[in-house]
């Protein structure tokens, strides 16, 4: 599956990429719109920590959605969400054990990382080029089935 | 709601005495005349305080504006002003803090705070994403920045939360308090930390994820953001000096020219600065690059003292201003050393710059015998000793012995020593002066000399006659580069972009590229005209502020030492800039300003400019 993951040590904090996707996406600037979130609580010594959809191939959002809204694609690899089966409940974004979906300010349906067709926004203007796009398995449920754990 | 885009179109207004917050709209007319930050921080005070008003009195604002790029997809543009009386210089002051609280302000709904009166007890204003209280904070009262922060933190159990905070040193009303913005940023200059400990204000917490900003044109704005991206990321200063180095490159670069400010400005070339140029200080210190919101230049750094003194200290590195005021200036050349002092003020809450130049003041006074080692405090008060600089710092901070003379600046200081140190007492209308010299360009003679906060390298920029472009020897046509450079700080510091990437928009006379971005961010109309003026207006209504307060020609002088004594050694010798030299070029700015030739706004020149709904009557 293809998922972002950020490179923490070389992130600088400054939070382009959440301004970049919240305006791609929604014509807006707003943290809450943006699907990648770099939690920075300004203690020096900390290193500022991003949270962006993992593209679950067992993805607990579509789990919890009535709808089949949201459901993994093994042709995109990824979780993709259809707008118009959604009733707004909002259970997927509770469901999410990495916190990665936010609920829209005006509609109330989910935000959620899209990787924009393939050619992430963020990425592309990340000064640090600490954001990178890659294709590989998702090291947690590997370890989940390796050991048995359900 | 405003019809421009980009703005949340109100304020929050907090009237301290009563407990009172309000909202309030700001009209559109309003932002077609001020734009916004800087505009509107001097329209707001100009308008709401009366003539003498006390700065550390209930009476005086303290007030905050974001700018319209603040919070939008325009690269660094992260600033939040602050503006009010100054307690140093009785004038008008604004200073202007990076970071991400800018932001965060806009995305709880709110352009700006005006805030009033004073608190009984000690408080902090807490606003919640467009709701906002006053909250007890006796338990934070004489805790540094970085405990305050912390413990507002756990008090809200909100970890993101941006802070503006005072330390000790503002609580005591040390004249020179700064505010600072989270860990890394300072509102630094002019004693605005003072009047929020006069008001019984320890900090502002905000935390916004309810409102959404808009750009007026996407395609032009879309090209215009893309253009600047590309150009930093290009640029080797921006995408390589500044995010390795932050500004700390300017220490041996002025030094090589001879204008670095070294012992009080006895001399413009330190014998050591290759020991505190930017390679050693990288080297021993830097550690992380971090950067404010949507800032690709990146230029703070976490810093970590790796070895001798001090080893272990987890800090902000020092940026290049307090290189030069406690390195060079204090004759230190130590990075171990000034990243100490950089962090004590930044926990106290102190400004660096006019903090190093009172110790430098108070090391000269020591060096000519004016002042013993038992008036002060028993310090050996040496240029180069560095055991002494943080002793003194140390007194500063705790508003205790020598150091409550000190934090009174070094305009005060001298007043009262009296005994000939006026001729060195480093400042200009109170505000001691930054790192770039006032005898080596005469560009920045005559800019010192006018900038409406004083001693402040950010209203006249030193860097047009640094690269060379314009002749820093000559005084021929400065009135007109002042004139210039001006027009285009004080739109920066409305729109707000940082300074860094000043020289990409224009640092010298207005352009199409600041019209552009202005006019395809928020949908104005403008044309350079209209730009042009809305400059001159609040750079006059900057003035008249201080005008009304008692300021004219004889204020815009500079430190004695600057008209009397050439640079006596390095590339600069025998630059000074001799009071007859200073006063052509004042004529010429005056008259081509419209002031009088005592420097004051003619009434023609107000009403020309529309300032006449708040200035009513000649002021003189």
């Amino acid at each position: 599956m293809k998922r972002i993951i950020v490179d923490e040590n070389k992130c600088s904090g400054c939070r382009v990429c959440e301004a970049t996707c919240s305006y791609i996406h929604e014509d807006a600037i707003n943290p809450k719109l943006s699907r990648i979130s770099i939690i920075n609580t300004g203690v020096l010594e900390e290193t500022p920590k991003a949270v962006v959809c993992r593209q679950c191939e067992e993805p607990k959002c579509a789990d919890a959605c009535a709808t089949g809204a949201l459901s993994f694609s093994n042709t995109k690899q990824i979780v993709i969400f259809n707008e118009e089966l959604c009733v707004n409940c909002g259970l997927c974004a509770s469901a999410c054990p990495y916190g990665a979906i936010t609920l829209h300010i005006i509609k109330g349906s989910p935000v959620k990382c899209d990787l924009c067709d393939g050619d992430p926004s963020c990425i592309k203007n990340c000064t640090s080029k600490a954001i990178k796009l890659i294709d590989s398995s998702d090291e947690i449920e590997v370890r989940r089935k390796w050991f048995g754990i359900s | 709601m405003s019809k421009y885009s980009a703005y949340c179109g109100k304020l929050l207004r907090v009237n301290l005495t009563n407990s009172v917050i309000s909202e309030e709209n700001i009209e559109d007319e309003i932002l077609e005349k001020y734009i916004g930050c800087n505009g509107l921080g001097a329209y707001y005070l100009y308008k709401e305080t009366k003539k003498g008003v006390e700065p550390l009195g209930e009476d005086n604002k303290l007030i905050f504006f974001t700018g319209p790029l603040t919070g939008t997809i325009f690269p660094s543009a992260p600033k939040v002003g602050i503006f009010s009386k100054s307690p140093l210089t009785k004038g008008f002051m604004d200073s202007y803090a990076g970071g991400h609280l800018g932001a965060e302000l806009k995305f709880s709904g709110y352009d700006g705070l005006i805030i009033e009166g004073k608190s009984e007890k000690p408080v902090y204003l807490w606003i919640n994403d467009g709701c906002a209280e006053l909250r007890d904070a006796s338990d934070y009262w004489g805790k540094t920045t970085t405990a305050t922060r912390e413990a507002i933190k756990r008090d809200l159990n909100e970890p993101l939360v941006r802070i503006a905070a005072i330390g000790p040193s503002g609580e005591k009303l040390v004249s020179y308090s700064c505010i600072m913005v989270d860990g890394t940023h300072a509102a630094g200059r002019g004693g605005l930390g003072a009047i929020m400990g006069a008001k019984n204000l320890k900090a502002v917490a905000v935390k916004g994820t309810k409102n959404c900003i808009r750009i007026a044109h996407k395609e032009e704005t879309q090209k215009i953001v893309d253009d600047l991206f590309h150009e930093i990321r290009t640029n080797k200063v921006l995408n390589s000096g500044l995010p390795t180095y932050g500004t700390t490159g300017a220490t041996t670069a002025n030094n090589s020219t001879g204008i670095l400010g070294t012992r009080n400005w006895q001399t413009e070339t330190f014998e050591d600065a290759e020991k505190i140029s930017n390679v050693e200080l990288a080297d021993k210190l830097f550690e992380k690059t971090l950067s404010c919101f949507q800032c690709p230049v990146r230029c703070i750094h976490f810093c970590k003292i790796k070895d001798g003194k001090y080893s272990g200290l987890e800090t902000v590195k020092p940026q290049y201003e307090t290189v030069y005021s406690f390195g060079s200036l204090c004759g230190i050349s130590e990075p171990n050393v000034i990243a100490m002092a950089n962090h004590l003020c930044n926990e106290a809450g102190l400004d660096t710059i006019s903090v190093g130049v009172s110790i430098a003041f108070i090391m000269e006074c020591f060096e000519k015998g004016i002042l013993m080692e038992p008036d002060l405090n028993g310090i050996k008060a040496e240029f180069g000793n560095s055991d002494s600089l943080i002793s003194l710092l140390e007194k500063v901070a705790a508003n205790s012995g020598i150091g409550e003379f000190i934090g009174q600046g070094t305009k005060i200081m001298s007043e009262k020593l009296g005994q000939g140190t006026e001729k060195f007492a480093i400042h200009i209308k109170g505000l001691e002066l930054a790192g770039h010299s006032v005898r080596g360009y005469k560009g920045m003679s005559l800019g010192y000399a006018v900038s409406p906060r004083g001693g402040s390298h950010q209203d006249m920029r030193h860097l047009p006659e640094r690269s060379g472009q314009f002749d820093r020897r000559s005084i021929e046509g400065k009135e007109q580069l002042v004139h210039n450079v001006m027009a285009t700080t004080v739109i920066r510091d409305s729109f707000t972009y940082c300074a860094m990437v000043e020289d990409n928009i224009g640092r010298v006379g207005l352009t199409e590229k600041h019209l552009n971005i202005i006019n395809a961010i928020c949908g104005f109309n403008f044309d350079l005209a209209d730009l042009q003026k809305i400059s001159d207006r609040i750079i006059n209504l900057e003035r008249c502020f201080s005008v009304r307060e008692g300021m004219d020609r004889k204020d815009d002088i500079l430190p004695e030492r600057f008209m009397t004594e050439p640079i006596p050694e390095g590339p600069s010798e025998g630059m000074y800039t001799p009071k007859e030299e200073l006063d052509i070029m004042l004529d010429k700015y005056y008259q081509l300003r419209g002031w009088d030739a005592n420097g004051v706004p003619l009434f023609e020149t107000i009403k020309e400019l529309n300032l006449d709904d708040i200035i009513q009557v000649p002021l003189r």
